[in-house]
């Protein structure tokens, strides 16, 4: 038997799926509220929950930065990728310094702050860069 | 969108289970293309024509008087 690929049954699914998200994403924020307001922000946001939404939020908004139109008329060289590398070092060494010399935190967590700062840095600055390679390679 | 489908269809002798299978898609949906109530992508409206041996314009084309008519009503 011949398998069927509806374009139309397809639609229709993510359209379900799409309803399903809306439903699951608003219980979990009314969970996360009702946390919020019977044990405080501490509580809430050990819940595994508000981390399920903030990767969902992460990820959501990197697939739609590939769908986005370009704000710009003109697309320019995004230069080699170390340079990426260097800016987000910068961001993360002078964390770690401000961490180092700020009164009354633990040194020994000036490196850790400077480490997730680099990475958080890293990770978006990364992914801009190669979409802006892409743009800029179809232009050329 | 109002297309010539169901006549290419009945022309050529298939009923809309047979041409649906030739495609691939589902009877369901051939239904609403012929009654104008989904709009196929360019990809399933080209298997729809090779099905029917038609040209795309055969099926597909709308002048753009003929289009505006149908928006006005």
């Amino acid at each position: 038997m011949k398998k069927v690929h509806d374009e139309r049954i397809e639609w229709q699914r993510l359209k379900n799926f799409r309803l399903a998200f809306i439903i699951q994403s608003a219980g979990i924020i009314g969970i996360l509220l009702y946390h919020l307001m019977m044990d405080g922000v501490m509580e809430f946001t050990k819940n595994p929950l508000w981390m399920l939404l903030l990767i969902v939020a992460i990820v959501l908004n990197y697939q739609n930065l590939k769908i986005a139109d370009e704000l710009e008329d003109k697309v320019t060289n995004p230069g080699p990728y170390y340079r990426v590398l260097i800016y987000a070092a910068i961001f993360g060494v002078l964390t770690g310094a401000l961490a180092y010399f700020f009164p009354g935190d633990e040194r020994a967590n000036a490196f850790l702050v400077g480490a997730i700062v680099f990475i958080c840095f890293l990770i978006p600055f990364t992914v801009a860069y190669y979409l802006l390679k892409k743009r800029y390679e179809k232009t050329e | 969108m109002r297309n010539r489908v169901r006549l290419a269809r009945v022309e050529k002798d298939y009923t809309q289970k047979q041409l649906a299978e030739k495609i691939g898609i589902t009877r369901q949906t051939v239904s609403l293309i012929e009654k104008g109530e989904y709009n196929p992508s360019l990809k399933l409206c080209l298997n729809i024509c090779y099905a029917l041996n038609r040209k795309l314009d055969d099926l597909f084309w709308i002048d753009e008087g003929e289009k505006r008519d149908e928006k006005g009503s």
